[in-house]
């Protein structure tokens, strides 16, 4: 049997993944309701204007500045440690993996002269790549997003061992 | 020997799934930039 299993014999933690992607959805609510179209990348491509900005009053407040990069780091490590069903091993790699990433791009964003020179210039024209030059060039960093990151990964590990599923299924079907 | 296929069938599903959530998690941070390029 497949060694990642878990305690039900299942492939996947489905506990991590459902609460990874329900968090991930409410982040980016943050995008429709609290930020205009035209400063997110995302709303903006959608021809139908998706944003709830003009409808809905400021919902987050000055949480909103900085819960992206809480939101991010927190869900991908869930989702990311849920498809894999890892161990405690295994969820301090996710958690270091997805942690260093979000640092990388939010560092890009105040020396950004390397990951420029980096971008190659047929990104533009293509969907979501041609946002990584302006990602760059009109992103502001900001050391809260790094703490937000932070406090993502540790809480994220928290719940990754909460929600994990101990035991082995071969020895729990023998027993 | 069936339950290995199917569970080398599923690790692959699993790691296409991975392969996904990684470009899903790269588009994200890129995709919030603001405005359109």
């Amino acid at each position: 049997m497949h060694k990642n299993l878990t305690a039900r014999g299942s492939f996947i933690n489905a506990v991590q993944i459902f609460i990874g992607f329900m968090v991930l959805l409410i982040g980016s609510l943050v995008y429709l309701v609290d930020r205009s179209p035209q400063q997110t990348y995302f709303v903006h491509i959608f021809s139908i204007n998706i944003g709830l900005h003009d409808i809905l009053p400021n919902f987050f407040g000055p949480i909103g500045n900085s819960l992206p990069a809480f939101v991010h780091v927190f869900s991908f490590i869930l989702i990311t440690a849920g498809l894999l069903s890892c161990h405690k091993r295994g969820c301090l790699i996710v958690c270091a993996g997805w942690s260093i990433l979000d640092c990388m791009f939010e560092l890009g964003q105040r020396f950004n002269s390397l990951p420029l020179k980096i971008i190659p210039d047929w990104f533009q024209g293509v969907p979501f790549l041609e946002a990584s030059k302006n990602y760059f060039l009109v992103g502001t960093f900001d050391f809260f997003d790094l703490a937000a990151i932070a406090i993502g990964t540790i809480i994220a590990y928290l719940v990754l061992l909460g929600t994990m599923e101990r035991g082995n299924y071969e020895n729990q079907k023998g027993k | 020997m069936k339950i290995k296929k199917g569970n080398k069938i599923l690790s692959l599903i699993i790691y296409a799934a991975l392969s996904c959530i990684v470009i899903l998690g790269l588009m994200t941070i890129v995709g919030t930039s603001a405005g359109a390029a």
